[in-house]
């Protein structure tokens, strides 16, 4: 159930069809769920769409890694928008930060390969991103890491649809551009990266070159955040979103079909014992914590302010003497009662309120003390 | 009658998109939050004139570039009545196979066959980038081609209630379903619905608070457990509490009616 006090924050995600969209969602919240265990916060998935979606992604993915081997073919695609809807629920009520994810079938990012009758959704698309205080985007790694040729090279950025997603980069920027006392965070997250990291069961540690090779991909996009938008923070947050894979072999192999003329597929092994373990998911959602609930913060303190304001209006107004008979009429009809009733639940609003600021301070505390990890890193 | 199909090619770049041509409107996702549309999913709607349908998850032979099995969306249109009852048993029969293999489970049933045959890799390929003057009519004369290789439906008489509920595994609640939608084709308004998020008797019975009648089948269904269906009642909408204007009314109404009491004693003591 969703609360009507609840802040909600959009989050867009920005990539190419099959890059690992929904595959994302899902795995901060599950990496945050084993994050949050023991502390007043919990992340839930809210309503019932959203919990159903989620379950049958994870019994897509359990199931497939159950049978001891894991193909990414055993997720589907996305045919329609959808908005995932998470909640931050730091166990008092009301003080629940809600996230919006808007998941969509990443080819509509591309203009020249979207089908016309989905440009009116791919506009509706594009307002939830521009309107979006973080920004997500979901890089195959694989496809960055696994070039051994220079033609595999050239067909990087368009397997990524690297330009696409610049460019709505670029159309994000120039919105927080406009709304420079919003915080606002680009979070650049490398996916399906288990076979890179030696953190999580991986055999060889290749962080520094992924590193390296998202920093050259994405160079014009994140050199243009400091011009284009200063107060943009930039981190990357690497993820392993299935955790227990490894790849055994890849092929690059000639497609016309391919705007590259090149097409990538990766084939995996499972690690034993084979079962889901996501690592990096949960730094999103630390960096996630920070920007959000910093931004909440500031929100409640001006709400608080405000309440408190309103809460000694209303008890002046409620003791106001305004004459015999029209106090008498005030009597009579219930008014003075209903207005000392305004009074106490504008003066227990701006308790709540204040609970609800001490709450989340102590959340801000938690969260800034946690080590965000060697694998995330900061532009 | 008309007929959409929706797949996707092999290559990266080639997501779902409707052959040649889109239906008019995604009437569909008024029910976005009780389906996933990736997996399978049926929507027959009727107002009595006019019907609409919607099959999705139908999968296909061919898988993407990362190795995911490509699906098929149908979209069919047509009018109520006996002037299209060829197109419409076609449609009927369509429906029903795709039922038949959600409900047992069967992997490359009927409907994929069917469409497979007519829809293989380089045809989908070709009219993915086909112009809609060419690639509309193809889409078109291929899919009801695959639709002639469906064999017909045979509806039993239904017996269930206006709005009900029951399980897609279960033989009984398919066939009553079947005979439902033959009669949204044939020109009785409502709703035949086999949507994947709905799990108990209370998520169907949000559905059935719309106007015309739902007859809904799920997958993973709890509060029921037999081969029958069960009635669904809508519930009733709560009423809305009073607004400030509303009480404003009825206290000007009893300080009225207060007053005339009290000129009416006046009268009374003082002639």
């Amino acid at each position: 159930m969703t609360n009507d006090s609840e802040l909600v924050f959009r989050i867009g995600l920005v990539g190419p069809s099959r890059v690992g969209k929904t595959s994302l969602i899902t795995a901060v919240l599950r990496d945050s769920q084993r994050l949050l265990q023991g502390t007043p916060v919990a992340i839930k998935a809210v309503g019932s769409p959203t919990e159903k979606r989620i379950a049958q992604h994870r019994r897509d993915l359990d199931g497939s890694l159950l049978a001891g081997e894991f193909s990414p073919g055993a997720l589907r695609g996305t045919e329609e928008p959808f908005t995932f809807q998470l909640l931050l629920d730091p166990g008092v009520p009301g003080a629940g930060i809600r996230l919006e994810l808007l998941d969509y079938p990443g080819g509509w990012v591309d203009s020249s390969k979207r089908p016309h009758d989905r440009d009116a959704d791919w506009e509706q698309c594009k307002r939830f991103l521009v309107q979006s205080s973080v920004l997500m985007i979901p890089v195959d790694a694989t496809v960055l890491m696994e070039p051994t040729a220079s033609a595999h090279l050239r067909a990087v950025p368009s397997i990524l649809t690297t330009p696409e997603v610049s460019e709505v980069v670029r159309e994000w920027l120039k919105e927080r551009n406009w709304r420079a006392a919003e915080p606002a965070l680009l979070l650049i997250c490398p996916v399906k990266c288990e076979s890179y990291f030696h953190d999580n069961g991986g055999r060889r540690d290749e962080s520094d070159n992924l590193l390296e090779m998202v920093r050259r991909t994405y160079a014009d996009m994140i050199e243009g955040v400091p011009e284009e938008a200063p107060h943009v923070k930039v981190v990357y947050c690497p993820v392993d979103t299935i955790g227990c894979v490894e790849i055994i072999h890849v092929e690059w192999t000639p497609d016309p079909r391919e705007p590259s003329g090149m097409a990538f597929s990766a084939h995996y092994g499972v690690r034993w014992p084979g079962r889901q373990n996501v690592k990096g998911a949960a730094e999103v959602l630390m960096a996630l914590c920070r920007h959000l609930v910093a931004a909440r913060r500031k929100v409640e303190l001006e709400d608080a302010e405000g309440k408190e304001l309103k809460a000694s209006q209303a008890q002046a107004y409620a003791d106001k003497d305004e004459g015999l008979f029209r106090n008498m009429w005030y009597h009579i009809n219930g008014e003075r009662k209903r207005r000392a009733a305004a009074a106490a639940a504008r003066t227990q609003d701006a308790i709540d309120a204040q609970k609800r600021v001490t709450a989340l301070t102590e959340i801000i505390a938690d969260l800034a003390e946690r080590d965000p990890g060697s694998r995330v890193h900061q532009w | 009658m008309q007929i959409f199909v929706q797949t996707r090619g092999a290559a990266r770049a080639a997501d779902y998109c409707f052959l040649g041509r889109a239906p008019h409107s995604p009437w569909w996702r008024r029910y976005r939050d009780h389906t996933t549309f990736d997996y399978p999913t049926i929507i027959v709607h009727s107002d009595g004139t006019d019907w609409q349908a919607y099959l999705s998850g139908i999968p296909s032979a061919r898988v993407d570039a990362v190795g995911t099995v490509v699906r098929y969306t149908v979209v069919l249109e047509g009018g109520c009545g006996d002037a299209e009852t060829d197109a419409n048993n076609r449609a009927l029969a369509l429906i029903a196979a795709w039922l038949a293999d959600i409900g047992t489970g069967t992997a490359g049933g009927a409907v994929q066959a069917a469409l497979d045959r007519e829809f293989p890799g380089p045809v989908v390929e070709w009219l993915l980038t086909e112009e809609p003057e060419v690639g509309w009519p193809e889409t078109r004369r291929r899919a009801l081609a695959a639709l002639e290789s469906v064999p017909t439906a045979d509806p039993a008489a239904e017996t269930g209630p206006p709005s009900w509920f029951g399980n897609v595994r279960a033989p009984g609640p398919r066939a009553e379903f079947v005979h439902r939608t033959a009669g949204l084709l044939a020109g009785t308004a409502g709703r035949a619905l086999f949507l994947n998020l709905i799990s108990s008797p209370d998520d169907a019975a949000a559905l059935a608070e719309d106007d015309l009648p739902a007859a809904i089948l799920a997958e993973d269904v709890r509060g029921i457990s037999t081969d029958r269906v069960a009635e669904l009642n809508p519930k009733k909408a709560p009423v809305p509490p009073r607004s400030n204007h509303q009480v404003a009314t009825r206290q000007t109404s009893l300080l009225v009616r207060w007053l005339a009491a009290l000129v009416a004693g006046v009268r009374r003591w003082f002639p």
